[in-house]
């Protein structure tokens, strides 16, 4: 009743957007929250590549006693897991949290302040994670943390491990949940399912895939929790539980998740290489089949990072044969990107650079892939250097590259500034010649018999050279990302103003201004074709701007600003200490806040604001 | 040294390309390559990665190929400002290349199909080996269940002979991996693993953990001794007959008194023959004759090795389990590795290379 009546009320009306610091914290703007992601990612991205500094820094010669062992195994751990689960995940997150709703024609996500509990899980897990460096050590075994190690063999930081990635785990399946939503129920009027942008359907797959591999995990960390604090023995062979347990429920998670980190990249390919091309995508509907095919057939390999287990011929033999399958839709995807090239007109700016700098990266990536698919091969293989220099053509040449593709793509979109482009292919070709620096020898020191997770070697395994030449390359590297990092800081203080479209692109977010207004859209575009700004550029009945679905209204409506998702996910942050340190009290007191917060969303009507536009042309 | 890790130049063609040439030019010996295979398993294996090398090796040069002249090719050129001709696809190219992808993958997944089953074989029959691999944190221990001893971090296996592991762990999970015999086989605790392998040429053999399982993960390693049927049964002999601590004088009579007592030793460690029983560190039979020290951690196994292990142990491989209750003196030390140094078992020529030069084979 008194809801329904206060209901009633007209929304204030306001002219200007959200401004100042706590506007941050109470923000359910998909586009400032995409930019929170972006900033938070970037500064867990530094602290990873510092990490891996430090390890090329001890492992630049034999014997080396610049890091102790203690010391390694914590940087070891904490670079895998940073990297892969508060820098990649979140920056791809970034990138869909502020150009997924614009692509499909969009005014917000489907669930506003879900989105803001998402970034803010997102921010309390890494911060459990981080502050174990502080709190007794860093946990030391290694981001996947297999039991025993993991387990009555490690410190007090394994615990960081756990609540922090339930917290992360929690975050990736809230968002999912959000942008499956939005996709499916939030496009403007014409932009079908097979009009989507490659990118959108990236971040489909990649929803999809977190919220079916984020689950097991997440119960495969309650239960080494227990086994932890509880004394239970889910994992402890003398107590009837199973030790290989653990690596099924990790890997059903972690190798997925290789594909979590590579459908965005490809989505972002898919979208560089077009644009700068100046031809459609080969293929489109190819590309999305192929797309579906790699994230099935991704739930049936994970026992590829097991065969040296012991699991038997019959079972090893099974996976090997899924995890090539895997590389006839993965293959599929390269031709299609090597034909959108082919004919075109490729204007090589920074983000084109960096869009085809990938493809030679990641085809040599998926090829020692497939030999390390290949299970007797990879009995030899696996755990060596090679897996390293493998995944790191992956992960770098294969996402990262494509990730930074993306920032030079649009950051001038999400800043209103030009990157320095001088400075944008500097970086490239510094980070592309280090990047090969770095991680091709490691496949040959991998094959002469340099296993990875070690400290130091012998000089006598003879893989000195292989090392020198990686530690150096990875400075090569650093200074390489290093100068992207000055052109961003130079372009937001005097980069060229950027305009709406500054490429002439293809797709609906080239068609608001730059930055992009709170509202996206002051009328919501009607989509005539797919790439439906560029439709519009080449139609003979067009005139190279979008039409409009509605009429022009007056002010907008928009969600309302609440601290309600932070505080949530400041109650599970103090939760989650209580645990590790159980402490009572304050665990009682982080569900204390929790509850509070869920209880005020509950009966909480957000009547939200009239926004005015403003008063440019679109 | 002649021969040992020299690398396969030809298999490394298609990968590493024009960078092998730089890298690989002069360089020293690799002695846990998988390249260098001694016995069936490894050559299975061998083969196996050197067919998907040249296969994808070939198709990578192909496809990067393709796209490095594409996009030279088609680059923008100044002048040209018309659009290119907007082609969405062509349903038959698209088809092709599924088709073409598809055929290439039977090349690449049934053949090595049938190794698995190789490995997984049960040797059988009289000459069969076997050999019970217990991983530590951070040492190998062996047992000869045929004979009825143990040892530890130094395999010792006859030519020719099928070798038939069981392998598993005390602790938390390791791997067992000697490259040029055989590929990995993980050490999981509550649970026993087979595999088997042969070497069909003499000669020591270098292996290492390969699952991370803390601090000294990096100084777990291992050696395989491959020596003739004759020698092999010597050794296995003089394991069955320790030498022991009868007829000690000197030094070593006082190194022996030391481990038997003050030094505490004999708590941890067991040495046949004697009345040294403890079995929380690795048995100590014949470690005079053992190719190195703290899980081959210090090679060669010299007196100068054993003074730095002795002196601090927990310097050389922080964590481990070895605690010396008192504080020993330099003469002390020295009187326990003269001690130690009467701990011999037989030396086969292997051993007796291996001794002087560690990368010997
Ligand atoms: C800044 C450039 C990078 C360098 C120089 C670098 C270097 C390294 C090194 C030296 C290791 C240790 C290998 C070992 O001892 O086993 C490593 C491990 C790892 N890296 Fe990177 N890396 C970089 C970026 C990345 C990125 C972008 C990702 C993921 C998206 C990543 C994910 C991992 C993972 C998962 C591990 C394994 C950790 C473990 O074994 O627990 N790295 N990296
Ligand atoms: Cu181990």
């Amino acid at each position: 009743m008194a809801t329904a009546e206060r209901a009633l009320h007209l929304p204030e009306l306001r002219t200007a957007e959200e401004r100042g610091f706590l506007s941050w914290l109470m923000t359910v703007d998909h586009k400032r929250i995409g930019i929170l992601y972006l900033v938070t990612s970037a500064v867990f991205f530094a602290a990873g590549g510092v990490e891996a500094l430090l390890m090329r820094t001890q492992l630049i010669r034999p014997d080396n006693t610049f890091l102790g062992p203690k010391t390694f195994d914590e940087i070891l751990t904490m670079h895998g897991t940073t990297m892969i689960f508060l820098a990649v995940i979140p920056l791809a997150a970034a990138f869909f949290n502020y150009f997924m709703p614009i692509m499909i024609g969009a005014r917000d996500v489907a669930f506003p302040r879900l989105n803001a509990l998402s970034y803010w899980l997102y921010l309390a897990g890494a911060l459990i994670l981080y502050s174990s460096w502080f709190l007794g050590g860093a946990p030391d075994a290694g981001w996947f943390n297999y039991v025993p190690l993991s387990d009555a063999f490690s410190g007090p930081g394994e615990n960081f491990y756990i609540l922090g990635l339930l917290l992360t785990g929690f975050s990736s399946i809230v968002s999912s949940v959000n942008f499956v939503t939005t996709i499916l129920n939030m496009r403007a009027p014409g932009m079908s399912l097979m009009r989507m942008p490659v990118f959108v359907w990236g971040t489909f797959l990649w929803s999809a895939l977190l919220l079916f591999s984020a689950p097991p995990f997440s119960v495969a960390l309650i239960l080494l929790l227990l086994d932890r604090i509880a004394g239970t023995g889910f994992f402890v062979p003398a107590m009837g539980g199973n030790a290989l347990m653990w690596q099924h429920l990790f890997w059903i998670m972690g190798h997925p998740e290789v594909y979590i980190l590579a459908v965005p990249a490809w989505g972002v390919i898919s979208e560089v290489l077009p644009t700068f091309a100046r031809k459609p995508l080969f293929g489109y509907r190819g590309a999305v089949i192929a797309l579906f095919a790699i994230s099935s057939l991704s739930f049936t390999v994970w026992s590829h990072h097991m065969f040296a287990t012991g699991m038997g011929p019959v079972v090893n033999d099974a996976f090997m044969v899924t995890t090539k399958l895997i590389s006839l839709p993965t293959g599929a995807l390269v031709f299609t990107w090597l034909a959108t090239l082919w004919g075109g007109r490729i204007r090589y700016t920074t983000a084109m650079l960096f869009a085809v700098g990938f493809l030679p990266l990641f085809i040599f990536g998926g090829l020692t892939g497939l030999m390390l698919a290949t299970a007797p091969a990879d009995l030899q293989l696996t755990d060596t250097y090679f897996v390293i220099g493998h995944f790191h053509y992956i992960a770098i040449g294969g996402i990262l590259f494509s990730m930074l593709a993306a920032a030079y793509y649009w950051l001038p979109k999400m800043t209103g500034r030009m990157l320095d482009e001088r400075l944008g292919k500097w970086s490239f070709w510094i980070t592309f010649v280090g990047f090969n620096l770095t991680f091709f020898p490691m496949h040959l020191s991998g094959l002469y018999g340099m296993p990875r997770r070690i400290y130091t070697y012998s000089p006598l395994l003879g893989v000195d050279v292989y090392n020198l030449l990686s530690t150096v390359g990875a400075y090569v590297l650093g200074v390489g990302l290093l100068i992207t990092l000055v052109n961003v800081a130079r372009s937001l203080a005097v980069g060229k103003v950027a305009g709406a479209d500054p490429w002439d692109a293809r797709t609906l977010e080239w068609t608001t201004p730059s930055p992009v207004p709170a509202y996206n859209f002051r009328v919501i575009p009607l989509v005539r074709g797919r790439d439906a700004l560029w439709y519009e550029k080449q139609a003979p009945d067009g005139d190279g701007r979008m039409r409009g679905a509605e009429e022009a209204a007056g002010a907008i409506h928009m969600p309302g600003l609440t601290y309600l998702p932070a505080l949530l996910a400041l109650g599970l942050l103090v939760a989650a200490y209580g645990v590790n340190f159980k402490l009572v009290w304050l665990a009682a007191l982080g569900a204390l806040i929790t509850f509070y917060s869920i209880f005020r969303q509950m009966f909480e009507a957000d009547r939200g604001y009239l926004l005015e536009p403003r008063g440019e042309s679109e | 040294m002649a021969g040992r890790g020299r690398h396969r130049k030809v298999a490394l063609v298609p990968l590493a390309l024009a960078a092998s040439a730089l890298l690989l030019g002069g360089c020293g010996t690799y002695p846990q390559s998988d390249f260098n295979a001694v016995g069936p398993i490894s050559r299975l294996q061998r083969a196996a990665l050197v067919e998907d090398m040249r296969f994808l090796g070939v198709i990578g040069i192909i496809v990067i190929g393709l796209v490095v002249y594409a996009a030279i090719r088609f680059r923008h050129r100044p002048g040209e400002e018309e659009t290119p001709a907007q082609v969405e696809g062509n349903p038959r190219l698209e088809l092709a290349w599924w088709v073409v992808i598809a055929l290439g993958l039977i090349f690449l997944v049934v053949p090595p199909l049938r190794d698995e089953f190789v490995l997984a074989q049960t040797p059988q029959g009289p000459g069969v080996v076997h050999v019970k691999v217990i991983g530590h944190q951070w040492w190998w221990e062996f047992q000869y269940p045929d004979y009825n001893f143990v040892t530890a971090n130094e395999l010792h296996i006859p030519v020719g002979a099928k070798i038939d592991l069981q392998v598993t762990s005390a602790d938390v999970i390791h791997s067992f991996w000697v490259p040029n015999i055989a590929g990995t086989l993980d050490a999981i605790p509550g649970r026993i693993n087979t595999e088997w392998f042969q070497a069909d040429r003499p000669g020591v053999y270098w292996g290492q953990c390969k699952e991370f399982c803390g601090l000294n993960h990096a100084n777990m390693r291992l050696r395989v001794v491959a020596e003739s049927p004759a020698d092999f049964q010597k050794w296995v002999d003089s394991h069955q007959h320790p030498v022991g601590v009868a007829g000690l004088t000197g030094d070593a009579l006082a190194g022996w008194q030391l481990f038997d007592g003050a030094a505490g030793c004999k708590n941890c460690h067991t040495i046949d023959g004697t009345d040294a029983k403890g079995i929380i560190g690795p048995n100590l039979t014949g470690i005079g004759s053992r190719l190195g020290v703290a899980a081959m951690t210090l090679v060669p196994n010299d007196a100068q090795n054993l003074s730095t292990w002795l002196h601090d142990p927990q310097a050389v491989k922080p964590g481990n389990d070895m605690v010396i209750p008192i504080k020993l003196s330099d003469q002390q030390i020295r009187q326990l590795i003269a001690f130690l140094q009467t701990q011999k078992t037989y030396e086969s020529p292997q051993v007796k290379a291996a001794l002087q030069n560690p990368l010997a084979q």
